[in-house]
């Protein structure tokens, strides 16, 4: 548009210009709840929580003052920082690897269409849908150290005696991990057949004639096509470990003694039972920096397939 | 015509009256309320919330439940800070001083009568008093013990409890011949009442938590032996299989089966749950009783004192006012009966004791007031309380399974009290 035509129509461009403004600031206005929500529910916490840690708050006492990083150096020259942080990644390491490798191994079994593979699809789900304190409740009781504990009565079926369950620190871990991993598995399924689902036929078929076992068409089509999506489950899987609260506490509560204590079991109970809340808020405030780091890994995966998506 | 006038005239006059009603709102925990999950303890307060209202058309009862935990107190101080709290409330006897300091609570000075704070066993008076002025009302107690049932007692020959450890240990043989664990006491780690049963055994030891300064002094010296023997036991127990080593992740409910099935001869357990665990095994009723924990030296052990206590938190005079007309009516004689039956929780009322027909005649709460009648302490109300009661329970895993001896546990103890009392000394 020349300038000419331009002045021989200022009404009409100042009336456009008013409508963007207005429709910009409409759609604000719009999603300003949104927003509000968001910031109120999830900035405001966390940058309160990284406040609190930068003081010496306890319930335990009137009133609190600045003290700068003293949590987080009290955190990392704690005693027990050796015993938390083995646990941790211990806990963390063994439930994504297992959850990865199983749940893989699953969703390759339910995408094969074996007969009765719906049914089994809705049968793996299942303990992905019970509240996850259910759960460490009721493999609590399945465990529980009395004869009238299922594990131990089907152990007696067999002959063999009773088992003291979580009194062995080695043990209680297997056990914690053992449940967190049955409990986790359903997702990692879900993610992975979905990706499954989307992988080129043509390419196994391809395979197929050209003469490929099942397993390389596995190890060399399936897995390096699945990567970044089996990538994404194992980093949203860390997380989960990581911040996973429910099952250690009602499963083991970090017993025996503080054998099976994860970071957040310390935070819970520092926060919760020492009243300590400034020095849980410096664990919490740790623990988001783990997560952030995880959030950003998570990103960095999956930029490069939107590229290869876009392209 | 009439009929109608008279009908719109009571309308306008109950209205009237309900916009001039004192909204009480009333925090207490879900077991003292009208949404236990204990049908005949909801039911119990339900009848005397009623009661309170007709009696009071003017006060409207607006309760609000809340955890008993340390959540339950950060919850009230949290209520404190946003200017939120409730006029009357349930307290933790534990949390009386730190609730004082906070000025959260109200004192009851002037508004209780002497004669009827007479009535409260003196332990109980102490337990709610702070510089001189009480607080709260506790209107129940719970006491930690040994429970046993005699017919099993009687199955392997025994006639009495074993009150001396060295007998006891002498019985678990017998007891283990059979198949039957002789002790279960909850041993789990930051579990407090895994803490209130080793401190009943290291109070009647003659062992001191904290100096008069509030500073801890449980490792020093003799103190610090008799931690050492108090852990020794447990390991002795364990050892010699009078004790099954689950203990260390069990808290006082988890024991329960071992217990029902007959799997465990006694078990540490607090007398607030011995109505629930008539209604889960009603056998119990005539097949229940409860002795002190075995001691060695001939000592005797010290009962912890602890309960719940009615407390107002109304700063404003007409809230004040109708919070002690409801924190009155409930710890009443009458009405503290009623409570105390129903839930079969021990009485803090001397009058109680004697004229409740359950509490004077039930073989079971004689042995309990046996008890009651003994010593009693509370435990020390200062902030690192807590810190001492986690480094305590978390070493008992560690001296069962014999990986680091009593002496080593005290003092791993010692080092993680002293270096919290270090930090909280510095605020």
């Amino acid at each position: 548009m020349s300038y000419e035509t331009l002045a021989q129509h200022p009404v009409k461009i100042v009336t456009k210009t008013r409508k963007r403004r207005f429709a910009v600031n409409g759609y604000f206005f719009f999603i300003l709840p949104g927003v509000a929500i968001v910031l109120g529910l999830t900035l405001f916490p966390a940058v309160y929580g990284i406040y609190i840690s930068l003081t010496n708050l306890n319930l335990g006492y009137v009133g609190s003052s600045f003290v700068g990083f003293e949590n987080y150096i009290r955190f990392f020259t704690a005693a027990d920082l050796g015993l938390i942080t083995r646990n941790t990644l211990s806990f963390v390491a063994a439930c994504v690897i297992l959850q990865a490798c199983l749940g893989l191994a699953a969703a390759v079994l339910l995408e094969q269409r074996l007969p009765g593979h719906q049914l089994m699809r809705s049968i793996v789900i299942l303990p992905w849908v019970l509240p996850s304190v259910v759960v460490g409740l009721v493999f609590a009781q399945i465990f529980g150290g009395s004869r009238l504990g299922i594990a131990n009565y089907l152990l007696s079926l067999f002959g063999i005696g009773q088992m003291s369950w979580f009194s062995d620190p080695l043990l209680a871990m297997i056990i914690l991990i053992g449940v967190c991993t049955w409990r986790g598995i359903p997702f990692t399924v879900i993610i992975l057949l979905g990706g499954l689902q989307t992988l080129p036929r043509d390419v196994y078929e391809a395979a197929a004639i050209d003469g490929a076992t099942a397993w390389q068409r596995f190890r060399y089509i399936t897995v390096p096509l699945l990567r970044p999506i089996i990538m994404i489950s194992i980093i949203m899987g860390t997380g989960g470990a990581l911040n996973s609260l429910d099952i250690p506490l009602a499963l083991t509560g970090g017993g025996p003694g503080n054998a099976t204590e994860l970071i957040s079991i310390a935070l819970y109970k520092q926060s919760f039972f020492q009243l300590d809340v400034s020095y849980g808020a410096s664990i919490g405030t740790i623990m988001l920096i783990v997560n952030i780091l995880l959030i950003m890994l998570y990103l960095a995966v999956l930029q490069p397939k939107r590229r290869n998506d876009d392209a | 015509m009439l009929r109608k006038m008279g009908f719109i005239a009571a309308l306008m006059l109950s209205t009237a009256g309900a916009a001039h009603a004192v909204d009480l709102k009333v925090l207490v925990p879900a077991t003292y309320s009208p949404s236990s999950g204990f049908v005949p303890g909801a039911d119990i307060h339900k009848q005397l919330y009623d009661k309170f209202q007709a009696a009071n058309p003017d006060i409207k009862i607006d309760y609000e439940v809340f955890d008993t935990g340390p959540a339950g107190l950060q919850k009230l101080l949290t209520a404190a800070a946003s200017n939120t709290l409730p006029d009357a409330v349930i307290v933790d006897g534990q949390w009386i001083a730190r609730l004082v300091q906070s000025d959260v609570l109200q004192s009851l000075d002037g508004l209780w009568p002497k004669d009827d704070q007479a009535d409260f066993h003196p332990a109980v008076l102490a337990a709610e008093t702070v510089d001189g002025k009480p607080y709260a009302i506790m209107f129940q107690t719970g006491m930690r013990g040994l429970l046993y049932r005699p017919s099993i007692m009687a199955s392997v020959g025994l006639k009495e409890f074993p009150k001396s450890f060295d007998d006891f240990m002498t019985a678990s043989k017998t007891l283990k011949e059979k198949g039957i664990t002789a002790e279960l006491v909850p041993a789990k780690a930051n579990d407090e009442p895994a803490t209130l049963h080793m401190l009943s055994v290291f109070w009647g030891l003659g062992g001191k938590l904290v100096d008069d300064q509030g500073a801890p002094v449980f490792f020093e010296g003799e103190n610090g032996e008799h931690l050492a023997k108090v852990y020794q036991m447990y390991h002795d127990m364990a050892a010699a299989g009078a004790m099954s080593p689950n203990v260390t992740t069990m808290d006082e409910t988890a024991l329960r089966p071992f217990f029902y099935g007959g799997e465990a001869f006694s078990i540490g357990a607090s007398s607030s749950g011995i109505k629930q665990m008539w209604s889960e095994l009603p056998d119990l009723q005539n097949d229940l009783a409860v002795a002190p924990y075995p001691m060695p030296d001939g000592k005797q052990p010290v009962t912890v004192l602890g309960g719940y206590a009615y407390a107002i938190a109304a700063k404003d005079e007409d809230k004040k006012a109708a919070a002690w007309k409801f924190v009155q009516f409930m710890t009443s004689p009458e009405n503290m009966t009623a409570v105390n039956e129903t839930l079969g929780q021990l009485p803090v009322r001397k009058s109680i004791w004697n004229t409740s027909t359950f509490f004077s005649q039930n073989a079971l709460m004689k042995s309990y007031k046996a008890i009651y009648d003994g010593e009693m302490q509370t435990r020390p109300a200062v902030p690192i309380y807590t810190a001492i009661s986690t480094a305590i329970s978390s070493q008992l895993a560690a001296v069962i399974s014999g990986q680091v001896t009593p002496a080593d546990a005290v003092a791993a103890a010692k080092e993680a009290v002293m270096r919290e009392y270090d930090r909280q000394k510095s605020r």
